[in-house]
């Protein structure tokens, strides 16, 4: 009845459409709170602008920049959290249990909730483009004045690694929470040693995890500070660290962390071959 | 512990096997040296406390547990090599009511799990959940354990599986439920002819349906047979014996039970009756009762039995 | 017909349901030519495993009192068999009895006594647990 060739098998065409509009189910509630937020946001804009309007200042445009979506970028480390709702390691099973290889299942699942989230991330640029075009700002796109092409592709490739180093949470731990804090709180700890204990080569060290030519910080934001000259809002001239924008050293981060994140992601997916 | 009672069956084809399947959590062993015969077509009922294996045995046929040695493997497919293939013949009832993803309706979980199965048939699901009285707009995270498990007793039968793993099926429903599903598994066996493997402690339950029962304790498979053999070679013996009466040496190997009180003795022993009333009666023993046991009290005198 | 069974008889299920087709036709609560519960059926309503209840029907068709007519299903055969339908059953009534007799240190002479003292009673015999044995 059921030799081993012949039992009726699901194709990965049907399961890539369920798993894609599954994990829009799952992030439908995130989705509505992202929009109840940039409604709520519009809102608070236009009550500013009319009234600084009507206390007799000049009309104010807002300019396109892609570092407003930066906040966006952030939520990418929670992304994956609510992809994978509801199936923390110790109560994947049901996952698990499809008559599919578990691997490819995982990263498929992967794939789709990034998709989900770059169609946030280009829905939030539009939102923001239209408020720049309903306020007469500029688009920033063209032009020697411009921002050049690779800005905008900078958040995108961000919050690329952002989903990704937390899909490595997702699937890998069953406190992902804990992971979160853990990494945060630890690097402030051994910032903290490394001064208080007076441990240059440590500060050196966590300065480059971050801000170095290979830095975190560098992908996600594409500066690298620089030490420039700044009059302070009390007219004080003070030499502060100042993020730049630099092509070159953002390249270099950018691809590493994007390969270290696919290949934890990868290493990860790959685990749950055997238990 | 000796088994008193067979440990192999000398059946075929068989569905599911294992072959000396051991696990070990920490100190605990969980499976020892198991050698599980399904044959295919058979309804066969696994009984054993709890923490006896059962759960992990089945897991195990999943690949959602990986034996610590040992094969095991479904319809020829091995389950650690052929996992996807395995399961796709599989319907599987986890117990507990953690199963799907809470935060979907109930309808969309039956879609949702409709996909990975080609021979679901929609029309059969929409019966079953009429029969369990499902509604499709609740989430399931939402559900009582009854209507969870429902809703995967579903999930489970509606694709037609040549294969079924049953775990505490009706643990959580309500009788007129537990009823129901007895009735609804009855109708599916009827159609699909599919084998079944049920885990459960509730033996009198699933007594109408099992036509094989598995008894495991302490990890170890201690009796695994027909249970028209069982019927057979199993009997709950009366009898009056005289003062002093030193007992029978050469049944001693195959009592499983025995109670006595004053000078009435009651056993409860594996073997032929001719044999057995002959030896009881040449041991001086009145035999006042020959009583066939019911797979309940089967079950029960062999996982009580102290060695 | 209802059939009814119970899993604490110490008769196998299929023996059980023989008997129950068996008294139904004795009694005359089923014809020649009305039908059974197909297998589907009646394994749904029973509960039980659907090998038994065929085996049921294979052993009742062997023995004549029902046959199976292809693509329709078991139907009730003709009543010629029904004289040794009847003694089966009242064998089975016997037996039991018998068992139970032994059970409790009846003998047969004291047996057939106490049968004949009871059914000249005025109320049909009951099994009241509640009366002394």
């Amino acid at each position: 009845m059921t030799t081993e060739a012949s039992y009726p098998r699901v194709t990965w065409q049907t399961v890539a459409r369920e798993q894609a509009s599954a994990v829009g189910v799952s992030l439908r509630r995130e989705g509505a709170l992202m929009l109840g937020a940039l409604v709520l946001l519009t809102v608070l804009f236009t009550v500013a602008l009319v009234r600084h309007q009507s206390d007799g200042n000049g009309p104010v445009s807002l300019n396109l920049d892609p570092s407003i979506l930066f906040p966006v970028v952030i939520l990418g480390f929670l992304v994956p959290l609510s992809v994978w709702k509801g199936e923390d390691p110790s109560r994947r099973e049901y996952h698990w249990a499809m008559p599919i290889p578990r691997s490819s299942h995982a990263i498929l699942k992967v794939i789709f909730g990034w998709s989900w989230y770059m169609a946030a991330v280009a829905g939030v640029l539009i939102w923001a483009g239209l408020i720049a075009i309903a306020t007469g700002g500029d688009l920033g796109i063209g032009g020697t004045d411009g921002v050049p092409l690779w800005r905008w592709i900078v958040p995108f490739a961000a919050a690329t690694i952002a989903y990704l180093l937390g899909s490595m949470v997702a699937l890998g731990s069953e406190h992902p929470w804990a992971w979160y804090a853990g990494v945060v709180i630890g690097f402030f700890l051994l910032a903290g040693t490394a001064a208080a204990a007076n441990l240059p080569w440590l500060l050196d060290i966590l300065g480059a995890i971050r801000n170095g030519p290979f830095g975190l910080e560098t992908a996600i934001t594409g500066e690298i500070p620089i030490p420039r000259e700044v009059t302070t809002s009390w007219g004080e001239v003070r030499t502060m660290l100042v993020g730049v924008p630099a092509l070159t050293p953002w390249i270099g981060a950018a691809l590493l962390w994007l390969g270290l994140a696919v290949s934890g992601v990868l290493a990860i997916a790959f685990r749950h071959r055997e238990r | 512990m000796s088994s008193i009672l067979p440990t192999r069956l000398g059946e075929d084809p068989l569905a599911i096997t294992t072959r000396s399947l051991n696990k070990r959590y920490g100190k605990i062993a969980a499976l020892i040296d198991v050698d599980l015969q399904v044959p295919e077509g058979a309804v066969y009922v696994l009984v054993g406390p709890n923490g006896a294996g059962k759960t992990t045995l089945l897991k195990i046929l999943l690949d959602l547990v990986r034996a610590d040695s040992g094969e095991a493997e479904v319809f020829g497919l091995s389950s650690r090599s052929d996992g996807p293939a395995v399961r796709a013949r599989i319907g599987y009832v986890p117990e507990g009511a953690g199963w799907g993803y809470g935060w979907m309706r109930v309808g969309r979980v039956l879609e949702h799990h409709s996909t990975y199965y080609p021979t679901w048939d929609t029309e059969y699901a929409e019966r079953l959940a009429n029969a369990f009285d499902l509604g499709m707009d609740q989430k399931v995270g939402k559900l009582s354990k009854g209507e969870a498990r429902r809703v995967h007793l579903v999930m489970a039968l509606a694709h037609r599986p040549p294969v079924l793993l049953l775990d505490e099926p009706t643990d959580g429903l309500d009788p007129v439920m537990r009823d129901e599903t007895l009735g609804l598994l009855a109708d599916h066996l009827a159609e699909t002819g599919a084998t079944m493997l049920i885990s459960t402690h509730l033996v009198h339950e699933t007594e109408r349906l099992a036509d094989h029962i598995g008894v495991i304790r302490g990890g170890e498979l201690q009796a695994q047979l027909n249970v028209d053999d069982l019927r057979r070679g199993l009997r709950r013996y009366r009898a009056e014996v005289p003062t002093g009466w030193t007992g029978s040496p050469t049944l001693n190997g195959s009592v499983l039970r025995r109670q006595n009180a004053s000078n009435e003795i009651q056993w409860t022993i594996w073997g032929d009756e001719g044999d057995v009333l002959a030896q009881l009666k040449g041991s001086g023993a009145t035999v006042r009762e020959a009583a066939a046991v019911s797979l309940e009290d089967a079950a029960l005198a062999m996982l009580s039995r102290k060695e | 017909m209802l059939i009814s069974i119970s899993a604490s008889d110490a008769r196998p299920i299929y023996v059980q349901i023989m008997d129950e087709v068996r008294r139904a036709r004795v009694l005359g609560t089923i014809e020649p030519d009305d039908p059974l519960p197909s297998v589907r059926q009646l394994a749904t309503e029973l509960r039980v495993n659907p090998n038994t209840v065929q085996q049921a029907y294979r052993e009742l068709e062997r023995e004549g009192i029902v046959f199976v007519r292809r693509g329709q299903g078991t139907f009730i055969a003709d009543s010629s068999v029904n004289g040794a339908q009847r003694r089966l059953l009242a064998r089975g009534v016997a037996e039991r009895a018998l068992v139970d007799a032994h059970r409790n240190g009846v003998g047969l002479d004291e047996l057939i006594a106490m049968l004949h003292e009871v059914a000249a009673g005025q109320s049909p015999p009951t099994t009241n647990p509640e009366k002394p044995i």
